[in-house]
């Protein structure tokens, strides 16, 4: 139900943007704008690297295809093959194939995400051994997750890919889970035979192989991130039958993955949803968006003093979206705390120009009961006689 | 004034710089309770065979203010055991000379010294008007070290003049008979040859059995040593006039000197002294029924975890307590003493820490360092006197570690503890024949990173101020000791009125949070705060800013003294980087901003950088020391890169047109009252 209201409150920004004007003037150079112009067109080696992520996300979000071709370097991904696993990556010939493989397979998961969601460059990081990310939210009308782009410091070619959701980058997957067939050379048949049934989609066997495996093996977290990758690909009906062996492995402390939060959320199992949340890397974490994810999730588990804090650091990491504001308008709704529910409803009017009619507020859980409270009831009288 | 150096020279029953282990330490007597010793004091003649020195007076219009030095004269006679003689003659030209060179201070060692004091004479128009009776002479406790536990047994004979004037002559001298039997003997002193007053007259000798020949060496100064043979003695010899007075300038290193001195040494070679510390390093290493039992549990562990108990072991459970009296001033006491007491100073805790190795398989031995010269031992003749500190040599695995067993909190594996490079050490093994490079391979570098995130929602409101302090090697140390010494709560209370200078008006936001790896040692600290006055709205309405990245600016002061004639200190093996980050309600242009600067001689490096991302503004220095002096020739330059380093520890700027933005006003009501919520649920969790 906590989806579906997130999804309701989404929608209602969305759908209520449309009717209201961006009210923040300023001489500043740029307004908070998601996508950015004025971005020179110049080859990437001369730009900087905020100029190269917002040209790359405007390019994401048009035309992707032609962008990726040309960001996406081959050689860069072939040398951190070989950087990251020596070993199994020593020959030349393989490794390249493997490289060329991997772009591909960058490329059409990259198209994959344009075609639903759409990219919001965050920052960037560059780590003390010189390696740089650029973290990326990507956004849908159903929900938000996250990704690392792992750029060359001097080109910002595109080597690697690291969605939040998995424990593993592209290449440290496809790395660590080949490795599984040399480490565990007395489980490579049942490997081979999992991979076979995945695969064609015979979950069942897929699942009693698993069960049959050597605990080490079955504990391995790259074998995890196999199942949970797959899991992910499948309809909903399918999935459910990988489900108890993945979550068997997210349920273990220190482990979790923002795409279980929904199933948790269904459950009604807040605790469990706000782990999922919790799990994520500070760049993630930090986001207004989940810090709003959080400021929810522990109203809903009754924890409102925790999630009018979060609600707070939402506000802090975005002021300027609406959303942040709407969400802690509903944590202030469900906590019967109207005092904050009118300061709220002030900057949504005053900053966003927003019109917070009856029917705007009843859309909202528990909005009657705000609407019915004498706190809107004299906030109302206020407004009308100023 | 005189200056520290000739009051010390003057208080010293030796009239020559004597180097003591500093953990033995020399200074104001124990308790009785901890010397068992009576002080004896005489009043008698100057020995016969002390060579009488004459000086002349001036007119006292021509007299330097506020004391005139005429004669500084030591003499030491190692004929019939040690003796040392010391005269000092100087007229009082000012109230203020009365002031601090009216009282006579007089050390020395009742356990194994006699003091013979030959006069103390006021001289007035060429007469003395004074009477030296015994009832004049007060023998006080000297241990001005107990603040640091270390008790010596000293002594200090004090005479207060009566009736003294200005345009008096003091003239007093005194021997100090007898030498600590631990030294077997053997002969080895020092003395300072100028100071930061002018002396008219200098005079040093000693005498020697010319069949005990010494080695001298002079520092910093022309002077020649004349040798002459006096029957079966030899007189070493040296006499100055008119010396210059020395300016000592501020921030020098360590082991360096700029008063000339000279060495004297009846060591040959650095053998000898080795064969001395061995000898006196040979207690009674038999173990107390306890310490087999200690030693029998750490023998059931694996070896690196037997190794980093032992050490922790001594280095925590060991209290640090010198006493030393009598010949502990420089021979350990025996490992089972020390544990039994469960205290012992820095050659009972190397000792016992060697002894406890050395029984677990592993190779390791005391080392004699100096805390003070480092490296620059090799520069000194052969002695026992140079070493002022003991530490542990270990070789485990192909690589040699030196382990201070008197640092307390230190990370917990040997592999990971932080090494002080003293530079050189005699090892106390019977193998040792030579000082050898006790500079670490591994950890012996220290890193501070500050890193901080400041969240503004408007340009009015108060700020989210989040920083992180993640500290390694003796920093990590240092703050480890400080976490525990004083609590969390005053580190806490510390940081914050450190920070409220800037902001007065500043608010905690959470409990200090602290991660101590002391695997790895590394602490990580992190702090959060919310800041209403960083913002100031100017007369245009523009919101000003100040960005601060001046961790290490303590590491680049410039010095009192600029015109230098001496090397420049650096605090060593440091990088400190400090990174602050402004995260804005909305992207703002920065790219004008945007720099990158490095400063960087043979000594530092100090890179600087402006950033800017989507809506931050990123401000970062980093700083790493090279080398531990600045030479003379280069400090000019290097102080012009000090100065173009200052210009880059802060940052400001302003935002323009803030307070155009509608519902201003609103969000201000918005932020304060949910920032109250925070501040409240701070609150009520400290209580």
């Amino acid at each position: 139900m906590s989806k579906a209201m997130l999804s309701r409150i989404k929608w209602t920004v969305v759908a209520m943007g449309l009717a209201t004007l961006w009210a923040c003037s300023s001489t500043k150079v740029n307004n908070a704008q998601a996508t950015s112009t004025n971005v020179p067109n110049l080859a990437p080696a001369k730009l900087s690297l905020l100029q190269f992520n917002q040209q790359l996300e405007q390019e994401l979000n048009q035309d992707p295809l032609s962008s990726l071709q040309s960001k996406i370097d081959v050689l860069s991904i072939a040398r951190h093959l070989r950087l990251k696993h020596p070993e199994q990556y020593a020959n030349p010939l393989n490794t390249a194939k493997v490289a060329a493989d991997v772009k591909q397979q960058l490329i059409s998961g990259m198209l994959d995400v344009s075609q639903t969601f759409s990219w919001h460059y965050l920052r960037s990081e560059t780590f003390k051994d010189n390696s740089l990310a650029a973290y990326y939210r990507i956004d849908s009308d159903g929900g938000y997750s996250y990704v690392t782009l792992w750029l060359e410091p001097d080109s910002y070619q595109i080597y690697d890919f690291h969605s939040v959701s998995y424990a593993f980058s592209a290449l440290d997957f496809v790395g660590k889970f080949s490795q599984l067939f040399t480490q565990y050379t007395n489980s490579q048949s049942q490997l081979n035979n999992l991979v076979k049934a995945l695969q064609m989609n015979e979950l069942d066997e897929a699942v009693r192989i698993y069960n049959n495996l050597d605990p080490l093996v079955k504990n391995d977290a790259a074998l995890h991130d196999f199942l949970l990758r797959k899991y992910s690909q499948l309809p909903a009906e399918n999935a459910k039958k990988l489900q108890t062996i993945v979550l068997a492995n997210l349920e273990q402390p220190g482990k979790s993955s923002l795409l279980f939060e929904a199933h948790y959320i269904q459950l009604d199992n807040f605790a469990a949803a706000i782990k999922m949340v919790e799990g994520l890397p500070l760049f993630a974490l930090q986001d207004s968006k989940m810090q709003s994810e959080l400021a929810i999730l522990h109203a809903y588990n009754r924890q409102f003093e925790s999630a009018v804090s979060y609600g707070r650091q939402a506000i802090l990491a975005e002021p300027n979206q609406r959303e942040v504001y709407f969400v802690l308008l509903q944590v202030s709704f469900l906590a019967k705390d109207y005092g904050l529910s009118l300061a709220l409803m002030d900057v949504l009017v005053a900053k966003f120009n927003y019109v917070m009619s009856p029917q705007v507020i009843s859309e909202f859980e528990d909005g009657l009961s705000f609407i019915e409270s004498g706190e809107y009831q004299s906030w109302l009288t206020q407004r009308m006689n100023s | 004034m005189p200056n520290r150096r000739i009051k010390w020279y003057r208080n010293l029953p030796a009239s020559f710089i004597v180097l003591f282990f500093v953990c033995l330490s020399s200074n104001i007597a124990a308790a009785n309770r901890l010397n068992s010793h009576e002080p004896q004091v005489n009043i008698i003649n100057s020995p016969t065979w002390v060579d009488m020195q004459t000086y002349t007076v001036a007119d006292f219009v021509d007299l330097r203010s506020p004391a005139h030095y005429h004669l500084v004269d030591k003499q030491v006679s190692g004929v019939a055991g040690k003796q040392v003689y010391a005269r000092f003659v100087y007229s009082l030209t000012d109230p203020s000379g009365i002031e601090s060179n009216a009282n006579i201070h007089i050390r020395f060692n009742p356990a194994y010294e006699v003091l013979n004091i030959h006069g103390i004479k006021v001289l007035r128009n060429n007469k003395v008007v004074n009477q030296l009776k015994r009832s004049d002479i007060e023998v006080i406790n000297a241990e001005d070290r107990q603040n640091s536990n270390i008790y010596s047994g000293e002594v200090e004979a004090v005479v207060l003049l009566k009736d003294v004037r200005v345009g008096d002559v003091i003239d007093y001298s005194y021997t100090v008979v007898g030498s600590n039997p631990v030294f077997a003997d053997k002969f080895s002193a020092g003395a300072t040859i100028g100071w930061g007053v002018t002396v008219d007259k200098i005079n040093v000798a000693v005498l020697m059995p010319s069949n005990r020949p010494l080695q001298y060496k002079l520092f910093r100064s022309d002077a020649k040593v004349k040798k002459q043979t006096k029957d079966t003695n030899t007189l070493y010899q040296l006499t100055l006039l008119d010396t210059a007075e020395i300016f000592e300038e501020d921030n020098i290193p360590s082991w360096y000197t700029p008063y000339p001195h000279v060495q004297f040494s009846e060591y040959q070679s650095w053998q000898e002294v080795a064969s001395w510390a061995n000898e006196l390093f040979a207690v009674d290493k038999t173990p107390s029924p306890e310490l087999v039992e200690f030693i029998s549990n750490l023998k059931t562990k694996p070896l690196n975890d037997a190794i980093d108990e032992a050490i922790n072991f001594s280095q925590n459970q060991i209290r640090y307590l010198g006493l030393e009296l009598g010949e502990n001033s420089h021979r350990p006491h025996s490992p089972a003493e020390t544990f039994d007491h469960r205290q012992g100073d820095c050659k009972d805790k190397s000792l016992f820490l060697s002894m406890l190795l050395n029984e677990l398989g592993v190779t390791a031995s005391p080392a004699l360092v100096s805390s003070v010269n480092r490296q620059h031992v090799n520069d000194y003749l052969p002695s026992h006197g140079v070493f002022d500190h003991a530490i542990v040599n270990i070789q485990l695995n192909g690589i040699s570690y030196w382990i201070d067993p008197t640092v307390t909190h230190q990370g917990s594996k040997l592999v990971s503890k932080f090494q002080t490079d003293f530079g050189s050490a005699l090892l106390v093994n019977p193998t040792s024949t030579k000082l050898v490079s006790a500079q670490p391979s591994l950890n012996n570098h220290s890193s501070i990173v500050v890193t901080e995130n400041i969240i503004a929602a408007d340009y009015s409101s108060a700020v989210e101020w989040r920083i992180t302090t993640k500290m390694t090697g003796r920093e990590a140390d240092n703050l480890r000791y400080r976490l525990k010494s004083e609590g969390q709560v005053k580190l806490a209370k510390s940081y914050l009125n450190y920070y409220a200078k800037r902001y007065p008006n500043i608010e905690s936001l959470d409990q200090l949070s602290i991660n101590d790896n002391r695997g790895d040692n590394q602490i990580t600290i992190v702090e959060r705060y919310l800041v209403v006055d960083f913002w100031r709205l100017n007369a245009q309405q523009h919101a000003e800013f100040e960005l601060q990245a001046d961790f290490s600016s303590q590491y680049v002061q410039l010095p009192k003294s600029i015109k230098r004639e001496q090397p420049l200190a650096i605090y060593p093996n440091i990088s400190v980087e400090h990174k602050i980050t402004l995260q804005l309600p909305e992207h703002i242009d920065f790219s004008t901003e945007v720099d990158n600067a490095s400063y960087a001689d043979q000594h530092i490096n100090f890179d600087s950088q402006i950033s800017n991302d989507r809506r931050l503004l990123i401000f970062s220095n980093i700083y790493q020391a090279k080398q531990d002096h600045v030479a003379v020739a280069d400090v000019a330059a290097h102080l012009s890169l000090l100065n173009d380093i200052a210009k880059r520890m802060s940052y400001h700027n302003s935002i323009t047109n803030v307070s155009q933005d509608p519902g201003i006003q609103s969000m201000q009501n918005l932020l304060k009252n949910l920032n109250q919520r925070r501040l409240a649920t701070e609150q009520n969790a400290g209580e």
